[in-house]
């Protein structure tokens, strides 16, 4: 004998009008999940934007919380000071347009019925990066009435800015130092310069595949482990005429030493 | 309180006394069959007891291979009626076939499925090297299921046989390479050939097509005085090995199979290799260094003597390299090189646990001085040579050589053996003789480590017989990583000899 019953129990609406915002860094990312390197990336000029090209635009994901609207709501995003030892922070109006800069307003909404938004980072190519080096802008939302910053887990998103060669996303999430060694600009320009390919985060992608949830793997690991020693073999003979060529008289260098493409065992 | 029962009245109209829709059994037809793609007809008739032709209605369907899942099975009709004769044009591989048998009057059917192996003409048998009577090399090939020999594969395909001597010959497993017709990724079972000074090709032995030679093995340009001299499949990887050294790459299906790979090699590096290959821990393979005189691991590490090693050692400085083997014995795994050093003798190195376990100077025994080796793969230590047209066998854990007796060995003089096996299909000691300008291959099983009974198969061919292999096509995961499991388990056997 069954005994079946049913009842219906009135359960609060939810009825809290905060609202928040969040930066997206990864699909499906928990809190838990936040790991150091998320929440960051780097825009070169150098690698990312055409010659001459004296701005660009870094377009970040922005996630709600809260309510829905049906009309778009602004939203601000601003600078925080990053103290961590040896980092130059960009300016603004100098690196990168000013949040607050009218001509940008529109861009800074979420649209109605919207839950994301893409917004955008101006960024500017200052003789400063080329010359002094790399800045950092760490970005996080200003309680602009309308929205305030969500999880710290994911309110703050970290921009370098350069006008040299920086490592890109995909060097570290390929592991390509199994295959060429330690990153180096020189070494990457070289990259760029004998193959005539890109090697940004786009290209290096087309040469890798997921094969499971989270690991990647070469496209074709015969070719990869091919480039690296045709990489090696380009390295020495340029090298040795460098060496024999009295007005240089050096290898290809790094800052902290010789270029060298030896795999580094498990990446690191 | 709530009551829940339910009654349900039996109202069978469906199976009736009249239709007997429940009676039709489709019956009559094998549970396993094979065909050779583009060359066998397959004729079946089922038997379907208490019905008469006209009653039913015979349709044929066919899934798996090249076609899709069994849930679509009715897109893919091959005949029409009660009598099959479907000439089988497929891509080898393994299929499905459903014979379903369908009342007319009432509609329903009752159906059988039974599978079907689909190799070629050369995807699955016994490759013969053989070197012609103008120095060159060329193919024959055995079917042992239909006991057909196929002579000069080479001139068949190709117009001419290949320009050299024959070196060495080897099958390579799941080799990926690039389909002509589609140009994607796809594998097959690859025959490599070393010939001539330094040549040397892959052939697919699906259809004898080019795989790969040495204008197209490597991304980089082969450079000219490269010495391929073999390839060889262990675990989820191919290896090749040349003189330069040596390089490898994930076999085709499985888990580690990229849809992307081309099958082109990086290029080979580390110590030379040589013609001499042999098994180590399934996952790595062992070879003597022809460059380095020394036994290596294709990991990179040179095999040394096991830790605390006090006997015979070989002065590999001066050694040649003459013979190879593997015994596996329930889990117990002995790799054995033979060396031979001018002046001093012959000696027999033991490899077990990834070390040189032993080493015996090799004096009174026929094995000391035969030309004629071979080895047991399974389920035996013995190692066997021919010495003045004799067989013998030498015991490596008694030590002792006895003498064997071969029924019906064809006449002329023993200039080859091997013992070839492929997982529990069939373990043959392999003989070859040679009469004048032709070849006899008589193939013994084996019982208590020695040839028993009459040959089972015997075969001819014209020209100098100088290696068998055995080919087989592999799917993804059948078997799985081939030759790994011997080392890791005491019920897995080896899949195939090197």
């Amino acid at each position: 004998m069954l005994l079946a019953t049913a009842c219906e129990k009135d359960l609060p609406k939810f009825s809290d009008e905060e609202c928040m915002l969040t930066f997206h860094y990864g699909d499906g990312l928990t809190t838990a999940g936040v790991k150091d390197g998320m929440g960051s990336r780097s825009h070169s000029f150098k690698l990312n934007s055409a010659e001459g090209q004296m701005r660009d635009t870094v377009w970040l994901r922005v996630n709600t919380m809260g309510k829905l609207s049906a009309d778009s709501r602004p939203l601000a995003l601003m600078q925080v000071e990053d103290t961590t030892q040896g980092v130059v922070n960009a300016v603004a109006g100098k690196h990168y347009v000013a949040f607050d800069e009218p001509s940008l307003a529109t861009l800074y909404q979420v649209p109605g019925d919207s839950a994301a938004v893409k917004v955008p980072v101006v960024v500017l190519r200052d003789a400063s990066l080329e010359a002094e080096g790399d800045v950092v802008l760490k970005i996080t939302f200003r309680d602009n009435g309308w929205f305030k910053a969500g999880y710290p887990e994911f309110a703050t998103y970290t921009l370098t800015i350069s006008d040299r060669l920086t490592k890109p996303e995909a060097w570290d999430k390929f592991s390509l130092n199994s295959y060429f060694g330690t990153y180096g600009p020189q070494k990457h320009e070289l990259m760029i310069k004998w193959t005539e390919k890109s090697w940004d985060d786009e290209y290096i992608s087309t040469l890798f595949y997921e094969y499971f949830q989270g690991y990647f793997a070469p496209k074709d690991e015969a070719y990869i482990a091919y480039l690296g020693q045709w990489f090696a073999e380009r390295l020495e003979e340029e090298n040795e005429e460098r060496l024999a060529n009295p007005e240089i008289g050096k290898v290809w260098e790094e800052e902290d030493g010789p270029v060298d493409f030896t795999p580094v065992a498990n990446g690191y | 309180m709530a009551c829940l029962s339910g009654c349900f009245d039996d109202d069978s109209t469906v199976a009736t006394e009249a239709n007997r829709a429940h009676e039709i059994k489709v019956e009559g037809l094998p549970q396993d069959t094979s065909a050779v793609a583009f060359s066998s007809v397959l004729e079946l008739t089922p038997v379907v007891e208490g019905f008469a032709d006209d009653e039913l209605l015979f349709n044929w369907y066919i899934y798996g291979g090249q076609f899709g899942q069994k849930g679509e099975y009715r897109k893919n009709k091959i005949w029409e009626g009660k009598k099959l004769a479907y000439p089988v044009e497929l891509k080898i591989g393994k299929y499905s076939v459903i014979c379903e048998a369908t009342h007319k009057e009432t509609g329903y059917f009752g159906l059988v499925e039974f599978s079907l192996d689909v190799t070629s003409a050369f995807s699955n048998g016994f490759y013969v090297l053989k070197e012609t009577a103008d120095g060159n090399t060329e193919l024959d090939f055995y079917n042992y299921q239909e006991k057909i020999t196929r002579n000069d594969l080479l001139t068949e395909n190709y117009g001419a046989s290949l320009n050299g001597k024959p070196r060495n010959m080897n099958p390579v497993y799941k080799k990926i390479h690039m389909d002509s017709e589609t140009a994607t990724s796809t594998y097959a079972t690859g025959m490599f050939l070393a010939y001539g000074k330094n040549n040397f090709a892959v052939y697919n032995t699906v259809d004898m097509s080019l795989m790969f030679d040495r204008s197209s093995l490597f991304y980089a340009t082969m450079e000219e005085d490269e010495i391929p001299y073999a390839m060889a499949t262990t675990g989820e990887y191919n290896h090749y090995f040349s003189n330069k050294g040596i390089c490898y790459e994930s076999v085709g299906g499985g888990f580690f199979a990229s849809e992307y790979a081309t099958g082109k090699l990086v290029t080979p590096e580390g110590c030379g290799g040589s013609t001499f290959v042999q098994a180590f821990n399934g996952r790595e393979l062992s070879y003597w260094s022809e460059s380095e005189h020394c036994l290596m691991c294709t990991d990179g590490r040179e095999i040394e003597y096991r830790d605390g090693y006090a006997g015979v050692r070989v002065p590999f400085e001066k050694a040649e390299a003459v013979a190879t083997g593997w015994n596996w014995n329930s889990g117990d795994n002995a790799v054995w090189y033979l060396f031979d050093v001018k002046g001093d003798g012959r000696y027999l190195v033991i490899l077990e646990k990834e070390t040189i376990s032993e080493v015996r100077r090799l004096d009174a025994e026929k094995l000391a001085s035969a030309v004629v080796i071979a080895g047991k793969g399974l389920r035996g230590s013995f190692i066997y040579s021919v010495k003045d047209n004799q067989l013998y066998r030498y015991s490596m854990k008694e030590k002792v050589e006895t003498a064997l007796s071969v029924a019906s060995l064809p006449a002329g003089t023993v200039t080859y053996m091997a013992n070839l096996f492929y997982e529990t299909a069939f373990d043959y000691l392999v003989i070859g003789v040679q009469n004048g300008g032709k070849y006899t291959v008589a193939m013994y099983e084996m019982q208590g480590g020695q040839p028993f009974g009459e040959p089972k198969h015997t075969f001819e061919g014209t020209g100098i017989l100088k290696k068998l292999c055995y080919a087989i096509p592999m799917s993804d995961y059948s078997p799985m990583s081939p030759n790994l499991y011997a080392f890791l388990y005491d019920w897995a056997s080896p899949t195939f000899p090197y």
